[in-house]
């Protein structure tokens, strides 16, 4: 055992002493870190998700029928019902244009399926769809055999959701038309992972949608043509396009606006962080000025008693931190949970992505904030008059 | 040797002044054990604290080792009470969440010497006779206990003066007894002044002499 105490130890072993108190300070500074952290993270990981699901949709503009773009966009990266259709014809004006080096037909609907019915995407595709992702590759089992009638390839996810294999068969649509599965495909990291692909013909006409397309995905032959394409399509009746580059530019904006928002729910966070360890030190040194008045008898000089009740703010402040950044870590899964389930468009993948800098950055932050509110109380101890305190006996 | 002559301390209470000591002069030599004595309010805890540095008379001259204190700065100050002071309380005001061990050593925590001297504490715990008792917290203590440890952190640092404020005043009589005794011994050991204050004559009788204070004056034994 030590017999000379020294500082560290004089200022956690004072943090004992209140066992409940200091668990709540810590708690507070914890809570802050963790909402500092968490939409910091959360932005970093939303772009960067975002980013992957565009750059793997393996098109650059997505033609659809006339509404918001926006939502249609958003529907067919998600997957789920979209509510307006295109003609089927409008694909082959589409693929005749010279700007265009590939595209591709795409019908999604979504419906419930399996045995516990989860809710399904279906995407109706063609063998265009492989040339615009040639990464999805079959995990097991073989491409829709002929025109594939009655046959279905699972994304990756999906064949776990519904723990179906190759050879099973699934009811499907409104009639529960049986198919056979034909095929897993590897994990993308995509949407697609969690989808049923059907062949386009049967899927149109398992939703009673015969000759209706969700829309068309396309890629051109130059980046430098996008506008002039996107011009040629606003001619076209009933169809409208929109760049992958516009919806970024439109979802970042709105992350970008909800994260000022979150950084103003930190900030004020943290302030109520710092009261609340500004609460317990300022407590925790008005019960104990007897002991600081005995310290300065016993040789403590001001700076001592400044810097020992600064070193305890530190000590609290520190904790709080490391629990916060441990609380993101772990919590970050149900924030995306939640996330997933009340924001319009989340991208697949990790939303809360902590680097670094950023943890070391709200460690920082939080560790400063808390010692900066161990100011006020840290200059009470160093102040506190050892006589009149002395006079009074315990 | 501790030496005070012409001592003055006043303060303010609401709006009259309380003259808390009057033109007092004393002198202690080493190795010698003074008895303060004076009834409650006499300015006994005031002179402790003035020639203890901790608090400015109003005026008068204080010389602790020869050296003039009463004008000193408060950094000073305090490498004064960390070199040549040692301080006991009527409450032993030990820090509870340390141990008693750590609690000797704490005036050597705060005069820097945490890396050194890592013995003196034990060995001054095994000179008041708790060797065995280093590794408990206060509450696990006797009173007369804890005021053995107190007189143990008083004298680690190996002070030429040690003041003792009622050090027996939550004690019982056989506890009393002993840590009169106790200064008896250190006082013999280290060579040490020790200025005491005590409302108990009996115990007060174990002093090489008595100081007596009266509202704030002298009333005798105040040359050594």
């Amino acid at each position: 055992m030590q017999a000379i105490p020294g500082y560290f130890r004089l200022a956690t072993s004072d943090l004992r002493r209140r066992p409940l108190r200091t668990a709540l300070a810590i708690l507070g500074v914890a809570l802050s870190t963790t909402l500092l952290l968490g939409t910091v993270s959360l932005h970093t990981g939303y772009v960067r998700a975002l980013d992957s699901t565009i750059e793997r949709m393996g098109y650059q503009v997505l033609v659809t029928a006339k509404g918001c773009p926006y939502e249609a966009a958003s529907l067919v990266m998600r997957g789920g019902n979209v509510p307006m259709y295109i003609d089927e014809t409008t694909f082959d004006t589409i693929l005749e244009d010279p700007d265009v080096l590939e595209a591709t037909k795409l019908f999604m609907q979504g419906m419930e399926a399996g045995d516990a019915n989860h809710l399904m995407v279906f995407m109706g595709v063609d063998d265009r769809f492989r040339n615009l992702k040639p990464w999805m590759s079959l995990q097991r089992g073989s491409w829709f055999s002929g025109s594939g009638s009655g046959e279905a390839i699972l994304g990756y996810n999906a064949a776990a959701t519904l723990a179906l294999n190759v050879g099973d068969r699934l009811p499907v649509g409104p009639t529960h038309r049986p198919v056979a599965i034909h095929g897993v495909f590897d994990r993308s990291g995509t949407q697609d992972d969690g989808m049923i692909f059907l062949p386009l013909p049967f899927a149109q006409e398992l939703f009673d949608r015969q000759g209706k397309l969700t829309g068309v995905g396309v890629r051109l032959k130059s980046l430098d043509r996008v506008q002039a394409f996107l011009e040629k399509m606003f001619n076209l009746p009933s169809v409208q396009a929109i760049t992958m580059t516009q919806f970024r530019s439109t979802v970042v904006e709105f992350v970008a606006t909800s994260r000022i928002l979150l950084m103003l729910s930190a900030l004020v966070a943290s302030f109520i962080g710092a009261l609340g360890v500004l609460n317990a030190m300022t407590m925790s040194v008005a019960e104990r000025l007897r002991e600081f008045g005995l310290m300065k008898a016993v040789g403590a000089s001001p700076s001592d008693l400044f810097g020992l009740t600064l070193l305890e703010t530190g000590c609290l402040g520190l904790l709080g931190a490391l629990l916060g950044t441990l609380m993101t870590a772990v919590g970050g899964w149900g924030l995306e949970a939640l996330l997933r389930q009340v924001v319009p468009f989340v991208p697949p993948g990790r939303l809360i992505v902590i680097d670094t800098v950023s943890a070391v950055g709200s460690i920082l932050a939080a560790l400063l904030l808390a010692m900066a509110a161990g100011l006020y109380p840290a200059a009470r101890a160093a102040l506190v008059r050892p006589a009149p305190i002395l006079r009074q006996v315990a | 040797m501790a030496e005070i002559s012409g001592l003055w301390k006043s303060y303010s209470l609401s709006a009259e002044t309380v003259e808390a000591l009057r033109s007092v002069d004393l002198v202690l030599q080493p190795g010698e054990m003074v008895a303060l004595v004076g009834s409650s309010g006499s300015g006994k805890t005031t002179l402790l604290s003035l020639l203890g540095c901790l608090d400015r008379p109003t005026r008068g001259v204080i010389r602790v080792q020869g050296l003039e204190v009463q004008d000193l700065r408060e950094r000073e100050l305090t490498q004064v009470r960390r070199k040549q002071i040692g301080f006991v309380f009527q409450d032993s005001a030990l820090i509870p969440t340390i141990t008693a061990l750590e609690n000797v050593g704490l005036p050597l925590s705060f005069a820097g010497k945490s890396g050194s001297d890592v013995e003196a504490p034990r060995l001054m715990l095994a000179q008041v006779g708790l060797a065995e008792k280093g590794t408990r917290y206060p509450a696990e203590l006797s009173g007369g206990e804890r005021q053995r440890v107190a007189i143990a952190r008083a004298l680690v640092h190996r002070p030429s003066l040690l003041l003792a404020d009622e050090p027996t005043g939550n004690l019982d009589s056989e506890n009393g007894h002993r840590i009169f005794a106790l200064f008896r011994e250190l006082v013999a050991a280290h060579r040490l002044c020790v200025l005491v204050a005590t409302h108990n004559a009996e115990l007060a009788g174990m002093a090489d002499r008595r100081v007596h204070l009266r509202d704030g004056r002298m009333v005798n034994g105040g040359s050594g």
